[in-house]
This record gives C-alpha cells, sequence and structure tokens, in this order.
C-alpha cells in the first residue's frame, strides 16, 4: 500500500499536526513500512474465527453498581483538579475561543 | 403540513436520551443538574492518564429496559468503541459510545395521529454512550470559551429511526411517543428544555411515488418538539425548491435557527468529520446473560401501547385520545379517577383534554398543578352523565369552580349548582308549556321552518333557553319544540 501525501495531510489535520512539505515524504515511507507489517495479518485465513475486541483475559465488563460518589467539598475537590489546567476563571476551564 | 409539487418527505430521527442514572456512564460522578461548573468531574471525566472507566449497570438496565419495551433485540454481545474528535468538551480526544456492535437492535414504535391514523415507525437500533461537556462562548474577556465538564460523561442513549417518517407531524407525534415510553420506564425525563431529550433530524425529499432516497441534510439539536417539527417543515421546502430549480442538494450538517425559521449549513460533507471509530481497549466487551434480561422483564410496568388499547376497548376512544390519556402516567391516575364517579368515559376524556387541558396550557401548568381536582372534574361529568346539568351549565359550573380556586376556596361542582339554582330543567310538563308558548308567539319563524329554512329552529332554542336562564334540558327541548311546531296549524 502506498501512502500519498494527500493521506498524510489529512492523518495530520485529524491528529491536529502541523508538518511542513519537506517532512511529508519521510512520513510517507515510515507509514507504509507500519501498514507493511501489519498488512501480514491480512494473509492469515480468519474464516470463523470472531472479531477480537480485546485482549484482556477476562470475558465481560465489570460493572459498577449506580452510585453516585460526592466529594465531602465539591468546590475544593473542582479547584484541585483545575490546578492541573493552563487557565481556569469562575470555576471553568477556559480555552482559545471556539465556535463550531 | 405537506409539501409542494408532489414531493413527500423522507425522514429518520436520532434522538438522544439522558439516562436517569445517579452516577456517570464510566465514573462515579454525580449527573445531578444546576450544579457549580466542574464539581461533578472527576479524573476519569477530565480524561487524566491513568485512569480507567468502570461501566454503569443502571445505564446497562435502562438500554435493556427500552429494548425490551420497543420490542428489540436486545444484543447479548456489545462492544464501546472510541468516536474520535477534537473540541475543548470532549477532554479525552474521543466520546466512548457503541458503533458496530450497539446494546439494541431493531424495536418499533406506534403513533396515533390527530386525524385518527395509525402508524408504526421501526427503529434501527440503540446504543449507549456519554455526552460531551458544555462550551459556553459569550462568558469572560473575549478570545476565550469555557468548558464546563459536569455533563462529560453522564450517559446517554442513542435511538435511531428507520427512514420512515413522512411528515412534521408524524415526526412530533414520534418524538412525543418516545418521551412518554421513555418517562413510563423511568430511565430519562424527557425534559426538552433541560436537553435531556435532543433530536438532530434527516431530512430529504422525493416525488410521491418514488422509492429513491435523495441526498439528505441533518439538522442537529432541536430541543423542543414544535422546533423539530418548525425545522423539517423549513428544510423540507428548501430542498424542494432546490430541486425544482433544477439543483442539487448537498449533503450537509445544518443548524435550525427558531428565530428566523430557517436552516443554515453548519458544516458540509467535505468537512464531514472522520471518526476513526475502534474498540475502546480500556473496556471489555458487555456480555449479558438471560437471567439479568427476565429479571428486568419482571420489573416492566404496563407499557403505554397496552394501557391505551385498554382504553380504546373498555372506554370507546378514538386512538388518538387513548393515546393522549396514556401519554403521562398523571393523564392515567387523573383520567381514571374522574370515572370513579359514574362520568361517561367519553365525555370525561373531552373535558380533561379540552377544558382543562386548556386552562393548563393558559396558565403553563402542568396537570399535577391542575386547579381542580380528579375528584371535581369527575363530579363535574358526572352531572352532565347523570343529566343533572347541560354541557352549556357544566361550562358556568367549570368557570365557576376555577374563580373559586383562584380564591384559594373549593367547593363541589353539585355544591355550586345547588347553591346556584342551576339544576337542569328535565320536568316535561314544564318545558312543553315554555316550548309552546316560544312557538305560539313567533308564527312568522314557524312559517319559515314549514317552509325549510332549518336554520330558524335556533329561534325557537334560544327563546326557551331565555326563559329558563340555560337550564332547560337541550334534548327534551329540541323534542318538545319539534311536537309543538307540527302541533301549530
Amino acid at each position: 500500500m502506498t501512502l500519498e501525501t494527500k493521506d498524510i495531510e489529512k492523518l495530520a489535520t485529524l491528529s491536529r499536526l502541523k508538518f511542513n512539505a519537506e517532512q511529508i515524504p519521510a512520513f510517507a515511507s515510515e507509514f507504509e513500512n507500519i501498514l507493511q507489517f501489519v498488512g501480514q495479518i491480512q494473509s492469515l485465513d480468519t474464516k470463523g474465527v470472531p472479531p477480537l475486541t480485546t485482549t484482556a483475559n477476562i470475558s465481560t465488563s465489570p460493572e459498577r453498581a449506580d452510585v453516585a460518589v460526592i466529594p465531602a467539598n465539591p468546590t475544593a475537590r473542582r479547584d484541585e483538579l483545575l490546578a492541573n489546567a493552563p487557565k481556569s476563571e469562575l470555576g471553568f476551564f477556559v480555552v482559545p475561543k471556539i465556535v463550531e | 403540513m405537506s409539501l409542494p409539487h408532489n414531493y413527500e418527505m423522507v425522514i429518520g430521527l436520532e434522538v438522544h436520551a439522558q439516562v436517569t442514572t445517579k452516577s456517570k456512564l464510566f465514573s462515579g460522578s454525580s449527573t445531578a443538574f444546576g450544579s457549580e461548573p466542574n464539581t461533578q468531574a472527576n479524573e476519569i471525566d477530565l480524561g487524566m492518564p491513568g485512569m480507567l472507566p468502570v461501566l454503569n449497570a443502571g445505564a446497562v438496565d435502562a438500554g435493556i429496559k427500552l429494548g425490551l419495551a420497543i420490542g428489540a433485540d436486545i444484543n447479548m454481545h456489545s462492544v464501546f468503541a472510541r468516536k474520535n474528535y477534537y473540541y475543548p468538551d470532549l477532554p479525552k480526544g474521543y466520546q466512548i459510545s457503541q458503533y458496530d456492535q450497539p446494546i439494541v437492535l431493531g424495536g418499533k414504535l406506534s403513533i396515533d395521529m390527530e386525524d385518527g391514523s395509525s402508524r408504526t415507525i421501526n427503529i434501527t437500533r440503540m446504543h449507549l454512550e456519554e455526552d460531551a461537556g458544555k462550551s459556553i462562548h459569550d462568558m469572560g474577556s473575549g478570545g476565550t470559551s469555557f468548558v464546563d465538564l459536569n455533563r462529560a460523561g453522564v450517559p446517554l442513549m442513542e435511538i435511531v429511526s428507520e427512514p420512515e417518517i413522512r411528515t412534521p407531524e408524524e415526526a412530533g407525534a414520534y418524538m412525543k411517543k418516545l418521551r412518554t415510553l421513555l418517562r413510563f420506564l423511568e430511565i430519562c425525563d424527557g425534559d426538552m428544555e433541560k436537553g435531556n431529550l435532543r433530536c438532530d433530524a434527516n431530512v430529504s425529499v422525493r416525488k410521491i411515488g418514488s422509492t429513491e432516497l435523495k441526498t439528505r441534510c441533518e439538522i442537529k439539536n432541536l430541543n423542543s418538539i414544535r422546533h423539530v417539527m418548525n425545522a423539517i417543515q423549513h428544510e423540507a421546502e428548501r430542498q424542494v425548491e432546490i430541486w425544482e430549480k433544477g439543483g442539487t442538494v448537498d449533503q450537509e450538517t445544518r443548524l435550525w435557527d427558531p428565530d428566523l425559521s430557517e436552516t443554515r449549513t453548519l458544516r458540509s460533507k467535505e468537512d464531514a468529520h472522520d471518526y476513526r471509530y475502534f474498540p475502546d481497549p480500556d473496556l471489555l466487551p458487555v456480555n449479558l446473560d438471560a437471567a439479568r434480561i427476565e429479571a428486568i422483564k419482571g420489573t416492566m410496568p404496563e407499557l403505554p401501547d397496552a394501557l391505551r388499547d385498554r382504553f380504546m376497548s373498555d372506554y370507546g376512544l378514538t386512538p388518538y385520545d387513548a393515546s393522549l390519556l396514556t401519554s403521562e402516567k398523571s393523564y392515567v391516575s387523573f383520567y381514571t379517577d374522574m370515572l370513579k364517579n359514574g362520568a361517561d368515559p367519553k365525555l370525561a376524556s373531552n373535558w380533561m383534554t379540552v377544558e382543562l387541558f386548556a386552562v393548563l396550557n393558559k396558565s403553563g401548568k402542568d396537570l399535577d398543578e391542575s386547579p381542580i381536582s380528579a375528584t371535581h372534574m369527575g363530579e363535574l361529568v358526572s352531572l352532565i352523565t347523570s343529566g343533572k346539568i347541560s354541557g352549556k351549565i357544566a361550562k358556568q359550573v367549570f368557570a365557576i369552580m376555577l374563580e373559586n380556586a383562584e380564591k384559594g376556596s373549593v367547593m363541589a361542582p353539585s355544591a355550586i349548582v345547588e347553591a346556584q339554582g342551576l339544576t337542569q330543567i328535565s320536568d316535561e310538563g314544564a318545558l312543553k308549556a315554555i316550548c309552546e308558548k316560544a312557538v305560539a308567539s313567533n308564527p312568522d319563524a314557524v312559517a319559515k321552518f314549514k317552509a325549510g329554512n332549518d336554520r330558524i329552529f335556533g329561534s325557537f332554542v334560544g327563546t326557551v333557553m331565555k326563559e329558563t336562564k340555560g337550564q332547560a334540558n337541550p334534548e327534551l327541548v329540541n323534542k318538545l319544540l319539534k311536537e309543538a311546531i307540527d302541533a301549530h296549524a
């Protein structure tokens, strides 16, 4: 499988990454190598093999009871979490303006 | 509402219903509404590194309930997948959703229209997913958006219909029915104003008789039934105009602007998201067992359709009226309470859904805030049913009851009838004399009536009613007047 410049550009856009034109060919060949490696799987006969969605060795999702855990001091807890954010105000996370 | 140039609409609805669990889909954070921003978001909801989601059993149970109620297949094996996109109110950079293996497949919803027709709309699927947070764009200094993650991770059911809906009215009826069902099952409060029930509509148009599916547009985030109906009508008209002018409709996502009554482009197909779904490696497949589903079956309430059918057969109601009366649990109990003292079921249905609902609508109240109790409404209807008062007098009594309620006093309708001397006159002897007098005093009208002017009959009725202060039994008056006219030479 060959990857074209526009494929790399699309992946970059989807990943919110910016590259200049010189960087693209290197990515193209690296991705091709990865795809080729992974592509070996295509040669296997998977007839009758159920799709694998997990490699964990327990078969079903654990579930928890529907109980709300309410912190003793919700605003103090909030402020702790907000402390990790580059910017916060009035209890909100503040981000550069984004309007879709 | 219909379309010009022989077009019909092809409508499919995607409804997001917030599950009324106490905690989020994958974390123990509270889902309570209206708290301080970000006080109900923990490390899992914030997508902090190393956090692992753990599935909420209550949300799974809700999904099973809805699946059972719509007669769908419950998938014994379903898988959570990551839907990838970037937006500040989606901290992980992906939404945990279900993709090719949802928890519920198929199912149907029956709708009853005001014109007496009924239809069944097939449901494609229902899956569980987490909600995003909320961005606020008009706070603080310019150039910033504020993000509240209290809603991030709240469980949603996405219910997708087949594109079988043909009119905005059907879309409205579908939404109402779904809302009723969710509320009966107590798995979603159906509050559209709070955004707990939201709808995206996929709309295309085609010539009647054609079976092709033309390009559709998706209208996002419709947050009231009225908006759903108006947006669909306007969008369909826009598409008809484009096709009729020889143009082509572009596949795109559009927004409804209720102030301008128009839809406008949000993003075109070229900008469509590429979500790159894949099974979430943090979560295991959900494998259900039959015992769990059986146990949930045992907790299911009598469903609105069963109640509707019972109301139709027991009370002789039309499908639409029966549907309306079973659309809320509170309606069902109010109506059945009304019937306890011999009120005629059809008349009771009319008095409740026409007279009382008009009053409630006008004052913006719900039925459980009704100024008149079900017992008194029932008694009022019983008075008509037993012939003690006429329907016309009943409206007077009803008005007095409302006035009393406003003053904070309560008086039973029978007591009002007694106190005001409003009892219907059904004494044939007394009425006969009045009717004969009405006929005798107006020979001109008699002549006109006999010459074929049927409408003039009303003037005799008017005279008698005036004479009896409206209290004469109308059926008896009709009969006696006819006799008196026949006897008049």
